[in-house]
């Protein structure tokens, strides 16, 4: 039963960065009709961002993971208009490939800059282990979880809410329609790139420092996993990404504590065939629009 | 004569082209495999425990990773074939990491470590000259029935089927067909390296064959060669340090992305004006004058000449 | 009309929806062979819903399609082309990748049946099916007085030689049945005429056009029988003559030019 409990912090902890990067592809494919292999690397900048901070100006959590918001922000805009907006209309494989440019551009570039090796945080940043009644946790697990759920809870109160959440919605639906009735299609696909790259740079400094390790190849598996759950979740649905980057941290965090940590990496892909084969549109998703 | 360091680049290239010309192949009906890669592991195991594991011939375990990929590639393509585009990606991205995990975790593949000695028996000669019968295949198929057929089904699967076209059939056997060649591929690989890993079954590899072939242009199989042979050998002729040169190569896709939507080379119609100048020397001219102010400045002309 | 010879083509009670939308509301047509039988309508009438569901291209909600006594309701697209039903678009849908000796041979599809073993070993059926169906594709752009644009990409032509296209690839399945939609849509006076040739030629060779137009002068001229939809409802059938007539079609037309 502890090994059960400890399984399931340690895989909400996991999942909840799960759940953020699998938001971003998802508001960004119901915006863009895009995916984007880029977006875990907005992740990976965000992290070297926070640790940057760190390391050289002896920023504190707080500073370093807004200073990572703001440059990955810009960084996920300037993707956008680089790699997606010229390619767009073309075929279906050439945002792809080109956003792939991009990806393995950020991280060798990461990799030319940093070394390819994973940095180390100062040792002022060590996590703080508590342990409560048999129960290990950090500080920094608990902070994730918080950070993580009042980011999903805050999304979707702004989506729901607030205008821009709903030109937001607009756009996704159609987007010339949305068009048509005044919504700033440009706008809102700027503002949907800074809301996906706030919250990868927010996983990203949160998984970097949990880990004290910041990697220039970090967003690989992370990026996979992000795709894994936004179709597992259902493509376009927030509450889905939500729920399915939580379930599979913790689905990994049981294999890891019951079966054998090899496995971990692969519960995504197992969990994802079978969506595929059985419900392709999602734990959340509508039935797929007919066109 | 060259020396075996280039020798050796050069049958590399060679293999991955014949991945290559078969993802060419599953994107001609305007399908997207993001788990190529997967099946030419598929057919690396298969043969590597043909010859490697029961000392079997080498000619046996190509019959074997094609037979084996033919039916899982069959199966897959029937099963799945209500996904398109995006979902299809997915879906093959899943079944090729799911496949990495299946060879991490059974040790007779020899887990992490990959599966163990393969005998060494490609060679130069034969992987060229399965590559030369690949080309060949393509020269025939491009204007074929079945050719012409693909391509309709990739631009539109509605006029397909008022065609005759059974778009169904046409799609699974564009990507059963596919996958053979990376199953060749993967015989080669594994003979070639005498070592098959699960990495080389991984997403990333198969991104990178994505990448060769919509770099070198998505609308005929000449593009899916001349895609992987200018990205395999340019990073080796480039004299940077390996990031710089990997930097340097990411940013080149998207610049060929983004002034080429469709890649480098292009189609040649039946009967339209061919040669190198035609297939290599115009669209490479294109996107230095798209890059270049000097030519951006003229399109810019024309394309305001060109306006009613 | 030709009473002693079978129907070529029977419509049943066709019924389709598209959500609450009743596109299509038990028609009933017989078109007999060699005739050419017009669809008219106003925009939306359910002409193009008709097409795509005797074509396999929308599954039919009700009633049936025979083809020859056959009952094809529930065949495929590619079944019903195979079967003797060739069809244009009233979207012009040419393969923008292919040029238009290429777009024609496609035509030729279903009439072929090489696989990749004759493809890759170039055996005498690949060759010789290959061969034909270019001469195949060349006579029709001949007749159709577009030789020498063969080689054109589809896009570069004006929209009347795109049409002609179009039939030519239809006609290259060799189709007992023609639909055509909308021929003469964007098409000037010359090119009107040209069509109206054209169309009678193709009955000459003993096929049968089903045709949706919506220029009166071309379907007073070459009309054997003339139906009139409104609404997803035959509301008329008769010669071209007592079709101008109809006092429910002028007011199904005053009405819907009115709106
Ligand atoms: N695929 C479809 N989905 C939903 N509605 C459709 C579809 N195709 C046609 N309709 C609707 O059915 C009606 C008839 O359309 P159509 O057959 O194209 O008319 P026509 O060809 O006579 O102008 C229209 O109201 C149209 O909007
Ligand atoms: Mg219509």
């Amino acid at each position: 039963m502890l090994i059960f409990a400890q399984q399931v912090i340690n895989g909400l902890m996991a999942g909840s960065a799960y759940s953020l990067l699998g938001l971003g592809f998802t508001l960004i494919f119901g915006i863009l009709n895009v995916i984007n292999i880029a977006h875990p690397e907005v992740f990976m900048v965000g992290a070297f961002l926070g640790w940057m901070l760190v390391t050289y100006a002896n920023a504190n959590l707080l500073v370093a993971i807004v200073g990572a918001t703001i440059g990955a922000s810009i960084v996920g805009v300037l993707i956008e208009r680089i790699a997606i907006r010229p390619v767009r209309s073309a075929l279906v494989l050439s945002p792809f490939i080109s956003t792939a440019g991009v990806s393995i551009f950020l991280q060798q570039g990461a990799a030319r800059v940093f070394s390819p090796e994973p940095q180390p945080y100062p040792p002022s940043m060590a996590t703080v282990f508590h342990d409560v009644g048999g129960l290990q946790f950090s500080t920094m697990q608990v902070i994730s979880l918080a950070v993580g759920a009042a980011l999903m809870i805050g999304l979707k109160l702004f989506v729901d809410r607030t205008w821009l959440g709903r030109a937001i919605r607009a756009t996704a639906m159609d987007r010339e329609t949305a068009s048509l009735m005044g919504v700033n299609v440009n706008t809102v696909v700027a503002l949907t790139l800074v809301i996906a790259s706030a919250l990868a740079a927010v996983a990203g400094v949160l998984v970097s420092v949990a880990y004290n390790s910041t990697w220039a190849f970090m967003g690989i598996t992370y990026g996979l996993k992000g795709m894994a759950v936004m179709v597992v979740g259902g493509v376009g649905s927030l509450e889905g990404a939500m729920a399915a980057g939580l379930i599979l941290g913790v689905a990994e965090a049981l294999t890891v504590g019951y079966i054998s940590s090899s496995y971990r990496d692969g519960i995504a892909f197992i969990i994802l065939t079978f969506i595929l084969l059985l419900r392709p549109s999602g734990l959340f998703g509508q039935r797929e629009r007919q066109r | 004569m060259i020396s075996a360091y280039w020798l050796e680049i050069l049958t590399m290239a060679g293999i991955m082209s014949i991945a290559a010309l078969g993802l060419y192949a599953i994107k001609a009906t305007g399908q997207l495999s993001a788990g190529h890669a997967a099946f030419m592991g598929l057919g690396g195991y298969a043969s590597g425990v043909v010859t490697g594991k029961l000392g079997l011939p080498f000619f046996l375990s190509f019959v074997v990773a094609v037979a084996l990929v033919l039916v899982v590639a069959t199966a897959f393509a029937y099963m799945t074939s209500r996904l398109r585009f995006f979902y299809q990606a997915v879906g093959t991205l899943a079944f090729g990491e799911t496949l990495v995990l299946v060879m991490y975790n059974v040790p007779y593949f020899g887990g992490a470590s990959g599966l163990q000695p393969i005998p060494l028996q490609t060679t130069f000669t034969l992987v060229y000259v399965i590559l030369g019968l690949s080309i060949y295949f393509f020269i025939r198929f491009e204007h074929s029935r079945l050719g012409q057929a693909f391509r309709c089904v990739w631009e539109d699967d509605t006029v397909a089927a008022s065609m005759g076209i059974d778009v169904t059939k046409t799609r699974i056997l564009s990507f059963t067909m596919g996958s053979a060649f990376a199953a060749l591929a993967g015989v080669l690989y594994a003979h070639f390296l005498g070592i098959i890993e699960p990495k080389d079954l991984d997403f990333l590899r198969s991104l990178t064959l994505l990448i060769f072939v919509a770099f070198g242009g998505l609308e005929t199989h000449w593009g899916a060669l001349f895609g992987t042979y200018v990205l395999t050998l340019l990073p080796e002729v480039a004299r940077f340090s390996v990031y710089d040169r990997y930097t340097i190569y990411g940013a080149l896709i998207v610049v060929t992305m983004v002034f080429r939507p469709k890649g480098l080379l292009t189609r040649k119609p039946l009967g339209a004006p061919d040669g190198p100048i035609a297939r290599v020397g115009m669209p490479l001219l294109r996107v230095l004058a798209a890059v270049l102010p000097v030519g951006r400045r003229a399109a810019k002309a024309k394309a305001r000449a060109e306006r009613p | 009309m030709i009473t002693t010879a079978t129907a070529l083509l029977q419509v049943d009670r066709l019924t389709k929806r598209f959500g609450g939308l009743v596109a299509l509301d038990r028609v009933d047509l017989t078109i007999w062979p060699r005739e050419i039988f017009s669809l008219i309508g106003p925009n939306g009438a359910g002409k193009t819903t008709l097409f795509n569901v005797v074509a396999g291209i929308h599954p039919s909600d009700g009633g049936k399609v025979l083809f020859r006594d056959a009952d094809i309701t529930w065949r495929k697209a590619h079944d019903i082309t195979a079967l003797g039903i060739a069809r244009t678009f009233q979207n012009i849908r040419l393969v923008p990748t292919m040029n238009v000796l290429e777009n024609v041979m496609l035509g030729t599809y279903s009439r072929t049946k090489s696989n990749l073993a004759d493809i890759f070993f170039a055996l005498p059926r690949d060759r010789a099916e290959r061969r034909q169906a270019r001469e195949r594709a060349e006579e029709l752009l001949a007749t159709f007085g577009m030789a020498d644009r063969r080689a054109f990409m589809p896009t570069k032509l004006p929209y009347g030689d795109q049409r002609r296209v179009e039939i030519a690839r239809a006609l290259a399945s060799e189709p007992a049945l023609l639909l055509l939609d909308e021929p003469s849509a964007g098409m000037n006076p010359r090119e009107m005429s040209e069509l109206l040739d054209l169309l009678l030629q193709i009955r000459e060779t003993g096929k049968t056009i089903f045709i949706i137009e919506h220029n009166m002068r071309l379907v007073m001229n070459i009309s054997d029988r003339v139906a009139v939809l409104n609404f997803g409802t035959k509301i008329a059938e008769g010669k071209p003559a007592e079709i101008q007539t109809h006092p429910r079609v002028i007011e199904a037309y005053l009405g819907s030019k009115r709106n």
